[in-house]
């Protein structure tokens, strides 16, 4: 990241407050998704973080993406991430998405995220928890807020 | 003048799914043809399960569906328990049967409130999501987990039920019960949903019964089957269901036998509660299952769950095929969407309780006219539900002052 | 009820004698038939016996031949499971789609995953469930097919050259 200007900084700030989200099922039972989506319901409730769910990448600064990726989605999950402007932020969701999980040796399976795209955060679980997800996107704003003061600095 | 709306369907279903997509043909707003277009998102698993021991294949059956893992599970447990001439002690047949009617609670109450967000009640999405946070508190205090929540294990169960989860079940179930009163009078009282999703992706009962379809789809039809009344299995036998049937036959319908399937779900879980059996809570189960083949058949809450299971007398299983309830709904899904408008699509695919995730898609509109393409998203798509119904005066929003503060 | 199945079964078709095997109560299989044998009683089951429900179809390679299970019920809790086989050589079926439209993926699923040619489907259906790409002829649940030797990167099988 090189240093900013003024605006950039006000646009950097006002994404890392309010990251806007879209959310791809790569190949998953649907376990880590339902608590991807629960996490937009009142207990857990990303919205007042700013987290808006996108219908498309092109608005969208983090890819949040569950399962094990198949050898039919693997396209599609490259061309998602390349249609996402920079700066993104792509989390695997889940233990099919970091690794495949128990189906990685399957015949129509990828393996991870990873296989196919950059991966910045891995939250396992099988599923994963709303709060590991919560805590995952908080944890990688908190990340990139430090290595931008550092570079500004 | 048509257009082709091309909807393509996300990756929601067990065994195998990926995006599909819907070809359907406008005119004007109406659709006029629909076809279902196929493409899945295939893992591999029947073949996977042919190098594991049984034991191993629980845990990918398991994972076949994430809302409904304690249906595949036990359907794939039956299937070896049978072949194995191994009968589970009905302690453990009750402790099935608790987790079963738990988890079709946090699943209908997942499906009302994903209804409620396709027809812009999301108020309804949110009291419904947070009553199911209830259940999901249940399942993960017997099980250990909120989703997949390994409950059982070859001959039984791995944990038992104490007196003090008992009476948290019963607390929560209370509380369930109370909120479900609200939803019943909306799906029963509201002249607003019924004008939503009244007469809205009709299946009649001849269509159910030629197209297959399954579960509250076959049930709102009139079709009066239900696998846990036709072919009792763990505890059913002793805890009767009342098969809950509408005649509506239409979304509606379909609404309807979802929440009165909550009540009963209720009921059937107060009495399964209330006559517990003491013992033990898993039978020895062989290694290797005898040679044999076998089909076992649950009742999953979005419909019948089929499992076939063939063994060869080693601890590796020579053949499994599991058809999943949503399959067998996706193919009345054409004669669903025809004559209704294009408005209506979201809400009549939502209203077969697909398995989740179907909502990341874009739709290509191609205007065979002006032979231009537009992509919609499935948002955009459900926007234009709400803004056209609304147009009409029907505003399921609206509705918002009729659930109770909570 | 399964005793009346059974023995109309066989007053029927003598050739079943010995080829029906009750799992348990409502739980019919009959061992694998020839396509000859088959469709009479494929047919029986559904007109005069009243199986006029399905519910899925198997797909099983057994070796030198390979059969096709369909699974159909009377609406409740019967189900009456008839096999077809065939040579693995030429392992051509006729479709069930003019019986039941709700098929075709189960029998895109033959095509694909065990090689079988089914006639009868309707035009224009999809390969189902394999990827685009996917090289001809290698069907994953085949039982010599081994996950090991095939390459996810360019999707191409290369079993040892000993096999």
């Amino acid at each position: 990241m090189a240093k900013r200007n003024i605006i950039e900084k006000a646009i950097d700030w006002s994404r890392r407050k309010s990251p806007w989200i879209i959310h791809f099922n790569a190949g998953a039972c649907n376990g880590c998704d339902i608590e991807v989506v629960d996490a937009l319901t009142p207990r857990y409730d990303v919205e007042r973080f700013g987290m808006l769910l996108k219908g498309t990448p092109r608005h969208a600064d983090v890819l949040v993406c569950t399962g094990a990726v198949t050898l039919q989605t693997r396209d599609r999950l490259k061309r998602i991430y390349e249609q996402m402007p920079e700066p993104k932020f792509v989390l695997a969701v889940g233990t099919c998405a970091c690794s495949g999980g128990i189906f990685e040796d399957c015949y129509c399976v990828s393996g991870g995220m990873d296989t196919v795209v950059p991966v910045s955060a891995y939250i396992p679980g099988c599923a994963a928890r709303p709060e590991a997800i919560l805590d995952a996107v908080v944890k990688l704003l908190t990340s990139l807020e430090k290595s931008q003061k550092a570079i500004d600095n | 003048m048509s257009k082709r709306v091309v909807i393509p369907i996300g990756p929601q279903h067990p065994a195998l799914k990926e995006p599909g997509s819907f070809i359907i043909t406008l005119e004007g707003e109406k659709v006029v043809g629909a076809q279902v277009e196929v493409g899945y998102n295939h893992r591999g698993i029947e073949k996977a399960c042919e190098s594991r021991t049984y034991i191993q294949n629980l845990y990918i059956i398991e994972r076949v569906c994430g809302i409904c893992s304690h249906a595949h599970s036990t359907a794939y447990l039956q299937a070896i328990e049978e072949l194995a001439g191994v009968a589970i002690p009905r302690r453990a047949a009750y402790i099935r049967s608790i987790m079963g009617e738990l988890e079709r609670l946090h699943s209908h109450l997942l499906w009302l409130g994903v209804a409620g967000h396709e027809i812009g009640f999301d108020t309804l999405f949110m009291y419904a999501w947070r009553d199911r946070e209830l259940v999901l508190d249940v399942l993960a205090m017997l099980g250990g987990n909120r989703v997949n929540y390994g409950i059982n294990t070859p001959g039984g169960v791995r944990r038992d039920i104490d007196p003090e989860h008992i009476q948290k079940i019963r607390d929560m179930v209370d509380i369930v019960e109370e909120r479900n009163k609200y939803y019943i009078n909306l799906a029963l009282g509201e002249t607003t949903l019924h004008a939503r999703l009244g007469g809205v992706g009709r299946l009649s009962h001849e269509e159910v019964i030629k197209f297959g379809a399954v579960g509250p789809v076959a049930r709102a039809a009139g079709v009066a089957f239900d696998v846990r009344q036709a072919e009792p299995y763990a505890a059913y036998d002793e805890a009767q269901v009342k098969v809950i049937t509408d005649d509506h036959a239409d979304v509606f319908g379909r609404t309807v036998v979802r929440v009165l399937e909550i009540m009963e779900s209720i009921r059937l879980l107060r009495f399964l509660l209330d006559n517990l059996p003491e013992g033990e809570i898993i039978t020895k189960m062989p290694r290797r299952i005898p040679a044999g083949e076998t089909v076992s058949r649950y009742e999953a809450p979005r419909g019948e769950d089929v499992h076939y299971v063939c063994a060869n007398g080693t601890d590796i299983l020579e053949r499994i095929r599991v058809r999943a309830p949503t399959e067998a709904n996706w193919h009345g899904m054409s004669h669903m969407l025809e004559n209704d408008y294009l408005a209506d699509v979201s809400i009549i695919i939502a209203a077969i309780d697909p398995c989740y995730s179907c909502t990341d898609r874009s739709i290509v509109i191609d205007n065979r006219d002006s032979g231009q393409q537009t992509i919609f998203d499935w948002k955009q798509l459900r926007q234009y539900s709400i803004d056209w119904y609304r147009n009409r005066g029907v505003d399921p929003a609206k509705l918002a002052n009729r659930l109770p503060r909570l | 009820m399964t005793d009346n199945v059974q023995g109309s079964l066989l007053a029927k078709f003598p050739y079943l004698e010995s080829k029906i095997k009750e799992q348990r109560q409502g739980r019919i299989f009959l061992d694998p038939l020839q396509k000859e044998q088959f469709w009479p009683v494929f047919d029986y089951i559904i007109d005069e016996l009243g199986y006029k429900d399905f519910h899925m179809l198997v797909g099983r390679d057994s070796g030198e031949t390979m059969h096709v299970i369909y699974l159909l019920t009377d609406g409740g809790a019967n189900m009456l499971c008839p096999k077809l086989e065939v040579e693995k050589e030429n392992p051509v079926i006729r479709s069930i789609y003019s019986r039941f439209s709700n098929c075709t993926w189960h029998e895109l699923e033959l095509v694909d995953l065990l090689g079988f040619v089914v006639e009868g489907l309707p035009e224009g259906l999809p390969n189902y469930p394999l990827p685009d790409g996917w090289p001809k002829g290698s069907h994953p649940l085949r039982k010599d097919w081994k996950v090991e030797y095939f390459n996810k990167e360019t999707l191409t099988y290369n079993p040892p050259s000993d096999i």
